[in-house]
Formats: structure tokens, sequence, C-alpha cells
């Protein structure tokens, strides 16, 4: 009887590391906060993924992503983020802005969460230092937002004549009060009349555009904000239809016909968040990773459509740009 | 009532219950390990060989360690060195890239087309954050930077600046590194120009960009690379989280040693240290001495403990192996030793138990075989002996069984000799007593006769004065007289012969010993006994055989006595054939009495054999008994055998045996010694 009875232990000894091995720890799960759709961001989220795998986590074999898209309504951020804190995900990524760290940041106390934004984190409140993010953020700054008065003083050699310049500012922002400060410093300084054009939904674009002309605005200068950064296509195809140079921060819109666009290459800021979800997965505290900056702006200019509204571009101008396409 | 005995019989068995499996695996565990002489030999060989090879495991994993350890110094050095160059190669490049911008033709420049060279510059080094041109006198004309607006001719006071000055006195500077925020890296890089009143071109660098060169240096699986100032700040690590935090490294013991070993452009601590993720490192460093940074590479003492712990590994596996090994060896070679012992052990045992035909089936030629046939040839002696002294006792046990059965006759005789010689003194002592009665008897019965002789003379000579009826009366009466006188004397002589011979029994060595030839000794005692018996009964008839043997020749005896003995024999031979023929009647029986004399080996036999009646069973027992006869009463005294028997056996030291067939013959042999010491002599 004894014996039996060891004998069974034994063999249920034998038995429960193999019942644990063939269960396996359950996937890590990604809860990804997306502002707008999947569409627009694809890039920045092949990015986000190449950052992921560095780490060693790959998408459906050892690691799960929780997709919430806001479509556009960052109003409906706030309870996406509670959805993703209700799924009891591993880690929270909120990249694409200020206001998506800050949904996300106010949903969760005790679940990390990678921020990726244009801004400046402690400006903004997210963090409270760059070096030492206390609590449970960190992430990657892009220096799109640094680099708006950049746009403006760009804009401006590449239009010598203007007197005046529209700004293109989205009064949602959390960031617009700030940008809007500096370029107004930076407009005194090169004599320019500045003209604020604001826009929170897309129907309001085309307005914007028709604007101009009546205001004597050379060109358009958009403020660095997710809303316009996602939205560079429609807004390129509105700036060769109304003929106005404009520069905004994505890329997309030079290569989608805009006449510029200058700021933080969002490939690298991507490829850092998803790096950092990595690393808080395999374990690491999010205060122990500092908020990344990232080196690189990046200035590309279409010389097409530079072309096609009869501007002769400075060599010093061509000489920065890091792409120039023809 | 029987219930509860029953329980309680059964009861005290219950503790031994769970102990007796255990009782059974303790044989069974010890038949697993081989004991005596097969385990210590096991177990020697087993210790031998794990010393030996725990010996050369520790050597081998010492001497691996070492030398893996030194080869990955060796090569942390090289790579240290090589990645000091590539970091100072990282840096000169901007600075060459800088250089460009500082020719003294540049000076001569005007103002924009300097900025679009700094432009330019700001274009192709994408480490420089911002640039700035100071003229001549120290005042800023030019500033470009990536984010900020770009100043031209702002006229800033920057001489006393040390970007400048220092510039301008050594041509190159290089900046402390700071940290923007406290996060980022930058360090200035100022350029002095060529020429009279040089101006000077300063950049920021963002320092983050060494990280491509520090990533790109592979030492291992897990090793890295990482720079420092000379304050032991951290510029560069392939995490980069960790330059951003700021870390002062100059207390980790590295570090600190490269810090205070100024003039070596490479070192490294001699043992392992905490990396600045405080895991155990081997690590070595390289100065870069344009920068006063240092370079760090590092490898995790795991990886290198790795190569080592597959050489413990191996040994450990070999180890076991070779334990394994030895084992199996060990008991196979201490069973081949055993075996051959046991059976010795197993030979003497039997051989102890008496098994004298045990050999021990040994064919190995060594000590053990020769051990083994020693022992055989040891069995095989003890064997012989063994058999020896078998024949032996059986020998002895022969010759004291025939010693016993000649004691056993020896006293037979002595208790014959005793009984006889008693008898013979009663006898004598009888006779003595009887015999002077008897003389008177005689000899008054002689003169009796005389006297009626005289009687029967005086009544003749009386005549007829006498009546004659009287006298007729008187001659009758003596007539019946002399008859009974007769027969008083026959008697009386008989009784005096009786009493002579009684005499004669006991008479002591009567007559001398002389040597006499004893075939006339016979043929004498033959006549005289026929002659006697013709006497005593008229047409008695025996025909008599002799056979002498001339080689007898002459015997030292007393020949009266043994005179006496021949008489007596043939006197009873001649009575058996008389007896015979009376029985028998018929004119078929020839009576026969035959003489024989022989030389035997020391000594004579005379053989005295007659065809008469025999002697039955019951009276052989008895016919040397004194007074006992056959005869019928008067005509034997009983004495003859008996003093037959002592005169041969006592006097003579002889033997006197009988051989008979009842109604068929007799055969009385004497043996006479030949230099016979006489038996009373003896005595």
């Amino acid at each position: 009887m004894r014996r039996r009875t060891c004998i069974a232990l034994i063999g249920s000894m034998a038995a429960w590391p193999a019942a644990g091995r063939a269960q396996g720890p359950a996937m890590p799960v990604i809860g990804y906060l997306g502002n707008e759709s999947a569409r627009p961001v694809s890039t920045r989220l092949r990015a986000f993924r190449e950052g992921l795998a560095a780490t060693g986590f790959v998408e459906g074999r050892n690691v799960i992503i929780e997709f919430r898209w806001a479509e556009g309504r960052y109003d409906r951020l706030p309870a996406l983020a509670a959805e993703l804190v209700e799924r009891e995900v591993d880690v929270i990524v909120a990249p694409g802005g200020a206001p998506v760290a800050l949904a996300a940041k106010s949903a969760t106390r005790t679940i990390p969460i990678v921020f990726e934004m244009g801004g400046d984190p402690v400006a903004l409140g997210v963090v409270g230092s760059l070096n030492r993010p206390e609590g449970n953020l960190t992430g990657v700054s892009s220096l799109s937002v640094e680099a708006s008065t950049k746009r403006l003083e760009i804009l401006h050699e590449a239009l010598p004549a203007a007197t005046g310049m529209g700004i293109a500012v989205n009064p949602t922002s959390p960031t617009a009060r700030s940008q809007l400060a500096s370029l107004r410093a930076t407009a005194g300084a090169l004599g320019l009349d500045l003209h604020i054009l604001p826009a929170s939904t897309e129907d309001q674009f085309d307005a914007m555009f028709a604007a101009l002309p009546r205001l004597r605005a050379g060109g358009l200068v958009f403020t660095s904000d997710p809303f316009f950064a996602f939205r560079s296509e429609p807004l390129a195809a509105l700036a060769l239809r109304h003929g106005v140079p404009a520069i905004t921060q994505t890329r997309d819109f030079a290569t989608a016909g805009g006449l510029m666009s200058y700021g933080g290459d969002f490939v690298q800021s991507h490829r850092h968040a998803g790096a950092y979800t990595g690393r808080i997965l395999r374990g690491e505290r999010p205060s122990d990773l500092p908020v990344q900056q990232i080196t690189r702006l990046e200035l590309l200019i279409n010389l097409r459509t530079a072309r096609r509204f009869g501007i002769a571009l400075p060599r010093s101008l061509l000489g920065r740009a890091d792409e120039v396409i023809e | 009532m029987s219930a509860p005995e029953a329980g309680g019989a059964t009861a005290p068995s219950h503790p031994s219950v769970p102990s007796r499996p255990a009782r059974r695996m303790r044989p069974a565990f010890s038949a697993l390990l081989p004991s005596g002489i097969a385990g210590r030999f096991a177990k020697a060989l087993v210790g031998l060989v794990t010393i030996a090879l725990v010996a050369t495991g520790v050597a081998n994993m010492w001497l691996s360690y070492t030398r893996a350890t030194d080869a990955a110094i060796a090569v942390q050095r090289d790579k240290a060195l090589v990645a000091a160059e590539r970091v100072a190669e990282f840096i000169g490049e901007i600075e060459d890239q800088i250089g460009w911008t500082s020719g003294a033709e540049w000076g001569r420049n005007d103002l924009e087309e300097r900025r679009y060279d700094l432009v330019r510059l700001l274009r192709q080094a994408p480490a420089i954050a911002e640039v700035q041109f100071i003229d001549g006198e120290g005042r800023e004309q030019l500033r470009l930077s990536r984010l900020e607006r770009d100043v031209v001719g702002s006229g800033v006071d920057r001489s006393a600046e040390p970007g400048f000055a220092r510039a301008v006195a050594e041509r190159v500077w290089y900046g402390p590194v700071h940290f923007r925020r406290e996060s980022e890296p930058y360090m200035t890089l100022a350029v002095a120009h060529a020429g009279r009143n040089p101006g000077v071109t300063a950049a920021s660098v963002n320092l983050k960009l060494i990280w491509d060169v520090v990533a790109a240096i592979r030492v291992g699986e897990g090793g890295y690379a990482y720079v420092t100032d000379a304050t032991g700040q951290l510029i560069a690590h392939p995490d980069m989280s960790l330059v951003l935090r700021g870390m002062d490294l100059s207390n980790l013991r590295q570090v600190a040693q490269a810090l205070r070993a100024e003039q070596g452009p490479v070192g490294n601590p001699p043992d392992a240290v905490a990396g600045p993720d405080g895991r155990p490192v081997l690590s070595a460093y390289a100065r870069i001495p344009s920068l006063d940074w240092f370079v760090f590479v590092e490898l995790p003492r795991r990886e290198v403990l790795a190569s080592v712990l597959a050489t413990l590994y191996q040994t450990l596996v070999l180890l076991a192996l070779s334990i394994l090994l030895a084992l199996l060896l060990g008991s196979w070679l201490a069973r081949r030793m055993v075996v051959p012992i046991r059976q010795l052990q197993a030979g003497a045992q039997r051989l102890g138990e008496g098994d004298l035909g045990q050999r021990i089936p040994v064919t190995s030629k060594d000590e053990i075989g020769a051990l083994a046939q020693r022992f055989n040839v040891m069995a095989s002696r003890i064997q012989e002996a063994q058999e020896t002294l078998e024949a032996k006792v059986e020998d002895r046990t022969l010759d004291l069984a025939r010693s016993l059965d000649e004691l056993r006759a020896a006293q037979d005789r002595l208790i014959q000799a005793e009984k006889l010689a008693s008898l013979g003194q009663l006898t004598a002592g009888i006779a003595h007593e009887i015999k002077n009665p008897l003389n008177f008897v005689n000899n008054f019965a002689e003169l009796s006769r005389e006297l009626v002789a005289e009687l029967t003379a005086a009544l003749e000579a009386a005549g007829p004065g006498l009546d004659p009826k009287l006298r007729e009366e008187v001659a009758e009466l003596a007539a019946v007289l002399r008859d009974n006188l007769a027969r008083i004397v026959q008697h009386g002589r008989r009784a005096d012969s009786i009493v002579r011979n009684m005499l004669a029994h006991s008479r002591e060595g009567g007559g001398e010993l002389r040597a006499v030839d004893l075939n006339a000794v016979a043929e004498e005692a033959l006549n005289l006994a026929y002659h006697a018996a013709r006497a005593e009964t008229p047409g008695f008839n025996v025909a008599l055989e002799r056979d002498y043997d001339p080689a007898v020749g002459r015997l030292e005896l007393y020949p009266q006595e043994f005179t006496r003995v021949l008489l007596n024999l043939i006197g009873n031979g001649f009575y058996a054939v008389h007896r015979k023929q009376l029985e028998a009647g018929s004119e078929d029986y020839q009576p026969t009495l035959r003489i024989v004399t022989r030389a035997v080996p020391g000594g004579v036999e005379i053989r005295v054999r007659d065809n008469g009646t025999g002697i039955p069973d019951a009276v052989r027992a008895r016919m040397f008994e004194p007074f006992f006869t056959t005869k019928p009463a008067g005509e034997g005294t009983g004495l003859g055998l008996s003093l037959s028997h002592d005169i041969v056996v006592k006097q003579h030291g002889g033997t006197i045996q009988v051989a008979t067939a009842p109604g068929c013959f007799t055969e009385l042999v004497v043996t006479l010694p030949r230099a016979a010491e006489p038996a009373e002599r003896a005595a």
C-alpha cells in the first residue's frame, strides 16, 4: 500500500513538470494604443516591430500585440487606454504624440508605458526627467516639436520674398501654445508676419489652404502635430491643388508632392520605442530606461514641386537637404 | 474465547513485518558490492583511477582556465586597441571634416559662402548638432543648428570661451564631455584656422553616435566595449540607456586602474572584476591618447568559464566512465583472481573434511596456479602417507591377531598343564598313601598263598590220618582260599601298577637327558608293545608298518620317559584296532598300525596312526585329562594319555596333537624340538 503510494507520488512528480512545459508560459501581451488606424502608420509599425525583433520578440511567436485604434478621434483615447488596462496587458505602447502618452498615463500607474512623441516629455508633464523617468513611463522623443521654428526658417529661406507665413496649428494639441510662442519669436527675428490657421478636423484643411492667398502669405508652415503628420497625403494633395509651398514634419508629405519636410526620423524613434518595449518585456523597469532622443533630423525637398511652383531654391538649402526628390 | 487468543498470538509478529523486506534487501544490496579480496581489489582500482583522473582533471581545468583567461585577455587587449583606434578615427573624421573649413583661404570667403560650407558640414557630419564660426577677434560670425534658428553675424564675444582660446592655442581642442539636460552626451570640438589671426570653427558633437562604433565591437558572445572619459564618466555603451543615465564608473576597479595608470596605452586588471552591470567580467582597456578617453572591452567571465566548464564536463563524464570501467574491470579481475582462491579454499576445506582424493583444477601459470599445484602435491602426499599407514596398521593388526591366537593357545595349554599338574600331585599323594597298605595287602596275600600251599602240603602229608571227608572239605576250602588269594595278588599287583603309574606321573625329571637314536627308540617301543599285546591277548594280530626317516638322527631326550609315551600311544592304537576287529568280526578288516618319523625344520615329528575305531568328538575334548578312560573298568587306568601329554609337553617342550575320524582312523602326532630346551627348565 505504502509502496504503491510512493510510486504514484514519483510518477506524478515526473508528470508535473512535463504538464507545466506543455502548457508553457503565457505569451506576453503588448497593448498598442494608436491615435489613427493601421494603414497610415504602417511604416511606423514596421519600425516598431524591427525594434521589438532586435530584443527577440516577434508578434505571434512569442508576443501578442493588442491594437486599439482611435481612428483620428483623440477623445476616444482614454477609453481605449482603459480597455487595454482592463485587458491586463504587460506593457502599453503609446506612440504618436503627447495625447496618446497622456491618455495611457492617466489610465494606469502600474502597467509600464512606452511613449513616442515629438515634443518634450518633461515640458508636457509626461515624465519628471529625461535621464531618470520616475513612475511607469519611458519612451522616445523625436525632436519634431523643437524643429518647428527651423521649419519656418527653412521655408523663409526658400521664399525669401514672402513677408508673411501661414502657420497651421491644431488647437487641441498640448504643444500648440509652446510651438506658437517659439514660432512668433523666430518670425520676429526674421521679420515675418504670421497668420495662424487652426485646423483640428480634416474638413477644415481646404479652407485653411484657400485662405492663404487672401492673407498674402507666401507659404504654410505646419506645426508638429500627429494629426497633421498622419494626414500627409491629403495635405500634400491640397497643397498641390492650391499651389501652396508648405513644410511639415513628416517626410511622407514631401514624397507625396509637398514642397518640403523637416523633422525627426520617425523610423528611428519607433524602432527605439520597439526596443524599449522589448526590454521592458524582458523585465527591465521603465524608471531604469532614460528617455531617448533621436539623433537624426531630416530635410526632404521635392524639387519637382519647387519647379512647378517656380521656386528657385538657394544652394544653402539644397546643401542642407538629406534627400532631394526630383 | 479463542478469537482474542488468536488475535493476541498474531499481534507480536506485527513489528517484524516491515523489517522483513529490509532484511531481504540487505544481502541483495551487499551482493552488488564485491566483498573480501575482490572488494578490496576493486576498491583499490577504482580509488586509483579516481585519484588519477581527479588529479588530471583538476590540473587540466586549471590549465584550461588559465589558458582561456589569458587568451581572452589577449584578445580583449587587441580589441580594446582596435576600438580605441576606431573611436579616435570617429572623432578624427569629424575633426577632418571641420578642418575642411579651416584652410587659410577659407577665411577670405564671404560670409554667405562660409555659411554654405557650414551647412554642408552639418549635412555631412550627422554627429554635429551645432556649429559656429568665430573670427580672429573672438566674435561669433556664424551659428548653425539643427534645431535652432541659424544666426549670422551676431558678433557675440566668444574670445574668453575655452572653445576659442584653447583652440587658438592648441589648434584643436576637445572640450569636456557634458550631458545636455543631464542626458545626452555632447562634446565641443574646436579647430583653429590656419594663417595669421585665425578664426575657430567650433562644433558641438553628439557623442551618442559613437554608439555605432562601440556597438560594432564584438567580443565573444556576450562581450561588449564601452568608453569613458578621463573622469570615468560613461560616454558610450552598447546599451545607450546607461549613457543617458549618466553613469560614473570611476569606482569600478578596472576604470580606476585605467585612470591611475595614465601612461599605459593598454592594460588589464589581473583577474575578474565587476562590469558596469555588476556581473563578473574579464576586462581590458586601451587609452585614446588624443581625447584622454578610455575604451574598455569586457567579456563575461561565465563565457570564459564555458570552455572550462566544457572541460569539467568532459572530465566528469570521463571520470564517471572510467570509474564504471574500473569497477567492471576491477570486479572482473577480482573475480578472476578470487575464483581460483575460492577453489583453493573449497579444496582445502574438503581436504580438511577428509576427502583426500580432492584435487584443484587450476590451469593458471601464476602464483595461485603454483599454490594450487603445491596444494595438489601436498594432498597426494597425505593420501600416500595415509594409504601406507593403513597397510601397516592392517599388517600389525594381523600380527596382533596371530599373536593373540598363539597367546590364547598357550594360555589354554598352560591351563591344561596346570590342571594336569595339580591332578598329578594329587594322584602322587594318593598313590603314596595307598602304596604302603597295598604292599601289606600284596605281601600278606603272597605269604598267605604260600601258607595255603603249605597247608595243602601238610594236609597231603597227614594223608589218610584224617577223615577223608574232612580232608576233602579242607582241601576244597584251601583251593578256594588259594584262588581268592590269587585274585588278591592279581588285583593287588594291578593296584600296585596303578599306584606305580601314578607315582611315575608325579615323578619329576625321571631318568637322565641324553642323545638317543629316535628311530631305535621307536622300534624298541613298537616291539615291546607288540609282544606285550600278544602276551596279553592270545591271537592278537596286527600289521605293523614302519617308516623311519634317517634324517631324524639322534635327539636329546629322556629315553625312559619318551619310551613310555610311545608304548602308551602304540598300546592305545592296538586296543583300538582290536576293538574294531571284535566289533566288525569280519575277515576283510586288516588291523594296521603305522609308525612314522620325520625330520621337520627345527624338530622331529613322530606319527602313530591306526585304522581303528577312531575317537568321537566328545571324547577327544577330554582325552588328555587324568583318569579319563573309555576302556571298561579294570582295563585302563585313565592315566596313559595324560602322562604322555605331560612328558611330551612339559618334559620335552614339544606338542602332541590328534587327528581322527570316528570309525576310520586315529593319528597322534608328537612333535619334538631338536635343540629343545625343556619347557620346565626354561620356566
